[in-house]
């Protein structure tokens, strides 16, 4: 049993150092042997328990989606019952477990993340399309999840004096389990965040049900069964892919679910939000905790670093196609530097690789579905009536034919009110805006309906202040890039649009997903106090 | 070898003597160069402050711009200004007092920075080689550019490079410095191969070029991540039909890494399969703090020594190795440190080795009093009684291109010149008795 005594300080799993021959080795040794068990199928886990069904997910590689990376089970709203059940079920013995012992289950399936990290990193490259380095952060991520939050909940799961003490009362906050929960995953950090809040929901002493996304439902898998190999009781996570109709919502609509958290589109936020008020749970409201997208912008003031603002773009804007909820997709520029930056970043955007992210070779790889390639090319067709095509990027015929590619594609003349500067596309387009002072550019950013990223290239002290305090983001970045958060160094989340709150990976998560008691004590007795120490 | 130590610590004090006879002008960009260095060293708040001034600078358009600025780095909360600044700070509010700063500091930004780095224009590089050559050395060119972020930026940097060697005129030997990094917009370790196959071509189409005209190449110092592939890029390149006789290539080889002997022995057991000389520039290392910081904020191993007296042991060392591979290996070695120089003449007397074994390097801005009492070294050791028929070589590293593109170069040189351990530090600047200066590395670690 682990006690905070024993424990390390938490660290951040280093990334894997990609100019050591060996680890080059050792991935494409992976990636021949995750080739080798593409095309498996793979049950529902309910209550510790397989469970087969006839219809099924079929997981496509995005690089070649001829290729099948495995096929699912698929659950209906009867095994979404069953898998409620199971979890209530588990909970009574598991709200009861030692805040240690749940720790040291994170800490094993940490464990066992990292002995498999190049294998994780290969099902990665395969079923979303990642390339090594975005694969390997991914991995990293949900190992710093697992240490992170293994660490908290032994602060949290002790009872704690409260802010104001008296002789004769003794005052404590509790933190307990909220119950059951609906954990409704994503794919685009099919390893990290799913991780996360599966991590988070359980250590806090829940038990959930967990929907993996319906493009990466096998790592979803390979998640479940690296819990269970770390000693995870049955019953306390239950994987269950199914349609977000069926299964999601359900899950959201049930009564004995008490919580839900989800990473996923603003839409899907805002449907749940409908959804949860409408059904309670049976003692009470549904605890939401959603991250929902952003319309993410990085301004350019007038003394940028035009060295690292292009640098920085390429990864914030391009980084894994930009399908992520950080990932840029506004870039806005003073006037003065606009032309310059412009032609350089069409220069720097045609020199990337684009192409199966199994090479090495390219940094750019396929978007996860044909359903989000029509998407972008739509949002392409609606830029070319709203602003100038700067630049409209390639890719060929062949790469077509194999997966859902799309090259990248610059707008400028954008207005800030335009559908490609308010709306969230996921996909390689940016929306270039002019902007005459660098208030102005301030008020640009924070004109959208989301506030999750944001970032500022300036060299203006006075400027970098003015930001800090005044743009409206949960996670603002100078002179960086604004993608590759890292847990427990940038708290990760927004709000308006972007979501609920708390922040992942950071010291105010966990508490959302328990509750808080308050014990008071009089401890007088005839008159005297016994000088008597609470149990902490 | 006790014979070396004692040669060394001679020479030493020789060539300590001659660097102190070089008088400086009191009116030229060294004088300038000496007043901001005397600031930059002064505390680590007005060092860092002054270089973020310094670095953006030369993006600055507007007289507002560059008030704004200047008030904004060094006009305010510093824990201690000097005189000067506090002065400056009042002044920039008033319209004339503003543009006298301006002017000043427009001035001084423009010496520190054309200090170390040369104008990017023919006219201007001519000149400077020719003065260089005036006192008895050789040069070696490096034009910089802006990051190579693009296709065209790569294929526009080896076209530059390729023009330079055609066309400038060097009154003695063509000597150029490229970095492989350069060569290739994704140049990327994870892509090793196909980061390969991207450079190997336009670093041929340089080389091609260089044998044509009878120019020398080196190619430069790059961060750790980049080591194994430009070194195999330079390998696999001189082991080609083409290029497998070619005996003007050389490549850097950087001290401050811990695992720098392992290395240096893998490229000599490499030189001598070859059968043909190749030019190692040995050097310390440019990027000390950037591999520091990057190490620790991934959790990663520092790949560089953090003492000083480690480098200092293991530049000898590896210097010492070098040598005796000759003729497998000619040694060039890029150094300011006094001890450093002189144990590498000494090591290389007593090896009996001929002078196409050996040059040493330095920076322009850096080791200007060295330019000329490294020549005068070999009439002085003659007057000594030994045996030295040839003249010693030095090669001076010049620098060309403008304030922007130069910006990255010149912050590593101030950081270099103003580290608190520097030699130039304590060699040019404060008063250091010369035993201390020559004594070994494991002596200085005290």
């Amino acid at each position: 049993m682990v006690t905070s005594g024993q424990l390390s300080p938490f660290r951040n799993e280093p990334p894997i150092d990609w100019s050591e021959e060996e680890n080059r080795s050792r991935m494409r040794k992976a990636l021949e042997k995750v080739r080798g068990e593409l095309g498996k199928s793979y049950p529902l886990i309910i209550g510790g328990q397989e469970s087969w069904t006839e219809k099924t997910i079929k997981s496509v590689n995005p690089a070649s989606f001829s290729e099948i990376v495995g096929a699912v089970a698929k659950a209906d709203s009867t095994l979404a019952d069953r898998a409620v059940e199971a979890a209530l079920k588990s909970w009574k013995h598991w709200s009861k477990v030692s805040p240690e012992k749940r720790a040291e289950y994170l800490f094993k399936a940490a464990e066992i993340m990292r002995k498999r990290r190049f294998e994780l990193s290969a099902w990665l490259v395969l079923e979303i399309g990642k390339n090594w380095r975005e694969a390997d952060a991914d991995v990293a991520e949900a190992m710093d999840f697992l240490e992170y939050y293994g660490r908290q909940i032994l602060h949290l799961g002790k009872p704690q004096l409260t802010e104001v003490q008296v002789p004769g009362e003794i005052n404590e906050s509790y933190y307990s389990p909220r119950g059951t929960g609906g954990v409704l995953g994503i794919w685009n950090f099919a390893c990290a965040i799913n991780t996360g809040m599966v991590a988070a929901s359980v250590v806090t002493g829940n038990a959930v049900v967990f929907k993996p996304a319906s493009v990466s439902p096998v790592m979803g898998y390979k998640i479940t069964e690296i819990f269970q190999e770390a000693g995870l009781p049955p019953g306390v996570l239950n994987y269950l892919p199914g349609s977000g109709e069926e299964v999601g919502e359900y899950l959201v609509k049930h009564p004995d679910i008490n919580f839900i958290v989800l990473t996923g589109s603003r839409e899907a936020g805002e449907r749940i939000d409908r959804l949860a008020a409408e059904y309670p749970h049976r003692e009470g409201s549904k605890t939401r905790i959603l991250e929902t997208g952003g319309k993410n912008g990085i301004i350019y003031d007038s003394d940028a670093d035009m060295d690292e603002a292009i640098k920085g773009t390429i990864i914030s804007w391009l980084g894994y196609q930009n399908q992520k909820c950080s990932a840029q997709s506004r870039a806005i520029l003073l006037e003065h530097i606009h032309d310059h930056f412009v032609e350089r970043l069409i220069e720097a955007t045609q020199s990337i690789n684009i192409g199966p992210p199994e090479d090495p070779g390219n940094f750019m790889g396929p978007l996860i579905s044909e359903e989000a390639l029509r998407k972008v090319q739509k949002y392409v067709q609606t830029g070319k009536q709203e602003g100038k095509i700067a630049h409209e990027g390639d890719v060929s015929a062949e790469l077509r034919e194999r997966g859902y590619y799309h090259g990248p594609v610059i707008f400028t003349e954008v207005h800030p009110d335009a559908r490609i500067a308010q709306e969230e596309i996921f996909g390689p387009v940016l929306a270039v805006i002019k902007a005459k002072t660098f208030e102005e550019a301030l008020e640009i950013a924070n004109s959208t309906g989301y506030a999750l990223t944001g970032g500022v290239y300036s060299r203006n002290p006075a400027h970098i202040e003015k930001a800090k305090r005044e743009f409206e983001v949960g996670n603002l970045y100078i002179n960086r890039a604004i993608t590759g958060s890292v847990v427990g160094r940038q708290p990760f989340g927004g709000f308006k649009g972007s979501g609920t709150g708390p922040k992942a990976g950071g010291p105010n998560y966990l508490a959302k997903f328990m509750i808080e008691k308050t014990v008071t004590e009089n401890t007088m007795r005839r008159g005297f106090a016994p000088w008597r120490k609470a149990e902490t | 070898m006790a014979d070396v130590e004692e040669l060394t610590q001679s020479i030493g004090r020789k060539l300590f003597a001659q660097v102190h006879k070089q008088v400086r002008p009191v009116v030229s960009s060294h004088w300038w160069y000496e007043k901001a260095m005397v600031w930059f060293m002064k505390d680590d708040e007005l060092r860092t402050r002054a270089l973020g001034l310094v670095d953006v600078y030369p993006v600055l358009r507007t007289a507002e711009e560059k008030r704004q600025h200047f008030k904004e780095y060094l006009g305010k909360d510093l824990q201690s200004p000097p005189v000067m600044l506090r002065i400056a700070g009042v002044l920039v509010d008033y319209l004339v007092g503003r543009q006298l700063v301006g002017y000043a500091t427009e001035l001084a930004v423009r010496k520190i920075s054309r200090h170390f780095i040369t104008e990017a224009t023919l006219k201007e590089a001519s000149g400077r080689i020719k003065s260089v050559e005036r006192k008895g050395a050789f040069c070696t060119l490096n034009r910089l550019g802006e990051a190579t972020l693009s296709e065209t930026e790569a294929e526009k940097y080896m076209a530059n490079q390729i023009y330079l060697i055609k066309v400038l005129e060097f009154p003695w030997d063509r000597n150029y410095s490229i970095k492989f990094s350069a060569l290739y917009s994704q140049f990327d370790p994870v892509n090793f191969k196909g980061s390969i196959a991207a450079v190997k071509p336009r670093y041929q189409s340089i080389l091609r070029t260089a044998k044509e005209t009878g120019a020398f190449v080196y190619t430069d110092s790059e961060p750790y991540q980049y080591r194994d592939l430009g070194q195999e890029i330079f390998m696999q390149t001189l082991r080609e039909e083409e290029f497998r006789d070619f005996e003007n290539a050389g490549t850097v080889h950087q001290s401050y890494l811990t695992d720098s002997e392992e290395n240096l022995r893998r490229i000599i057991s490499w030189a001598k399969t070859r059968g043909h000389p190749v030019t190692l520039r040995l050097v310390k290392g440019a990027y000390w703090d950037q591999e520091n910081i990057l190490a620790q904020q991934r959790g990663w191993p520092i790949p560089v020594y953090t003492e000083k007296w480690q480098t200092d042991l293991s530049f000898e060392k590896n210097i010492d190795i070098a040598l005796e591979s000759y003729p497998a290996i000619r040694t060039a070695i890029g150094s300011h440190n006094i001890r450093s120089i002189a144990h590498t003449i000494a090591k290389s007397m007593v090896l009996g080795l001929p002078q196409d074994a050996l040059e040493i390097q330095v920076l322009w801005g850096m080791g200007n009093p060295l330019i000329k009492a490294i020549p005068q070294m070999s009439y002085i050791l003659q007057k000594m009684g030994y045996q030295i028929p040839y003249p010693l070589k030095i090669r001076v590293y010049l620098t060309i291109g403008n304030l922007v593109e130069g910006m990255g170069y010149l912050a590593r040189r101030i950081l270099e010149n103003t580290a608190q351990n520097s030699f130039l530090r304590q060699s040019f600047g404060l008063n250091v008795p010369v035993e201390k200066l020559l004594s070994t590395p494991q002596e200085a670690r005290g």
